[in-house]
């Protein structure tokens, strides 16, 4: 299969979303995706984007975002909207996963006391840690009429995340 | 220069973030059970050792939601002495009675699920699809004591497996393998999906 990015062009105005993003409803997300590549806005609706499927739980969806965000731009650029990602992986108790982000935007980024607060609730349970969000479940979504191909994320890294869904397990086992 | 671009390389590598998760691609509703799907099929017996039992079916299917149909099947059945038969309808001249019971047809409410989907594509030129399917249902079957003896009707159930091949747009080539009180059918045929 090949899957050929091609550039999105611009359908929707950020400024016409901006009065939804306070209260977002199930129409946001997709104007917001409508905002196209070659948008100054881009990038701020894609963090728009991140902050409204975190604050969902919509976990499949969310990190597909993420992903693309830390590689669309680099990251001296991204605002601190991508703490968002470790923060989600410690709901799911991906501790591994979280220690090698952190030591990723350390490298990079100025935000040394979020990180080291994020290492240090890595190696802690408490209440409300683990995510009550559903991660995807590939029969689930059979029967939802999705159809799922597994990919190379390599291979994948600079595709539009609309049409991604990553599986992360839940590793909570309190 | 050449130590430089070494450390720049490893330093590059162990910067890389971390990778977690699977990726999947996602394709949302593209495809379900066609609305309507008619079909036409030649079917053989393959379990009854003193008869050749040649069949046409016909199939019609309805979807109920997403990759579940619901329907109605149809089959008429020719029976024949085969050359084992033949040979035990003999025994009959010998004073032994011997009844070979022989389906005629059937009629069955036909339920699918669609399992599989598999796409292919030969040089660009042939893109395929092909369904898997499983069914089952249950009907009336119509059979007679013996050959030329008097016919009576029972309920049975049916089982199905079927392969659809759909080759240009929406018509294509379906094979299956399906049973009921009457015996077990292996079938290859014609399909049209509508809307």
């Amino acid at each position: 299969m090949a899957f050929i990015s091609a550039p999105v062009y611009s359908q929707t105005s950020f400024k016409d979303i901006i009065p939804e993003l306070e209260a977002p409803t199930f129409n946001t997300i997709p104007k917001l995706e409508s905002i196209g590549s070659d948008a100054l806005d881009y990038k701020i609706a894609t963090e728009e984007i991140l902050k409204i499927l975190y604050a969902e739980e919509n976990w499949p969806r969310y990190f597909a975002y993420a992903k693309f965000y830390r590689n669309q731009w680099p990251l001296a650029e991204l605002s601190d909207v991508v703490l968002l990602e470790p923060l989600a992986l410690l709901r799911h108790c991906q501790d591994e996963a979280v220690l090698g982000l952190t030591r990723f935007l350390r490298s990079k980024k100025n935000l040394k006391s979020e990180l080291d607060q994020i290492d240090a609730l890595a190696q802690t349970q408490f209440k409300g840690k683990k995510t009550e969000g559903k991660g995807l479940k590939p029969l689930a979504a059979y029967f939802e009429g999705k159809t799922l191909w597994k990919a190379d994320e390599n291979k994948v890294q600079k595709l539009h995340p609309k049409n991604l869904a990553v599986k992360v397990g839940n590793r909570c086992d309190f | 220069m050449f130590l430089t671009t070494v450390v720049s390389l490893l330093v590059a590598v162990s910067d890389a973030a971390p990778e977690y998760g699977e990726v999947y691609i996602v394709e949302n509703a593209e495809r379900q059970t066609p609305r309507l799907h008619l079909s036409v099929n030649y079917a053989s017996g393959v379990s009854n050792s003193f008869l050749y039992l040649n069949s046409i079916t016909a199939n019609a299917q309805f979807r109920l939601w997403k990759f579940l149909s619901t329907g109605v099947m149809g089959q008429v059945i020719k029976s024949e002495l085969n050359d084992a038969g033949d040979q035990l309808d003999r025994l009959n001249q010998s004073g032994f009675i011997v009844n070979v019971p022989s389906p005629r047809w059937g009629i069955f409410s036909h339920s699918q699920l669609d399992l599989i989907l598999g796409k292919w594509n030969v040089f660009n030129l042939l893109p395929l699809q092909v369904d898997l399917l499983v069914g089952g249902g249950v009907g009336v079957l119509q059979k007679r004591d013996d050959l030329n003896g008097a016919s009576h009707s029972e309920i049975s159930y049916l089982w199905s497996v079927e392969q659809r091949t759909q080759i240009y747009e929406s018509v294509g080539l379906t094979f299956s393998a399906f049973g009921h009180l009457g015996g077990v059918y292996l079938g290859a045929g014609l399909f049209a999906n509508i809307l």
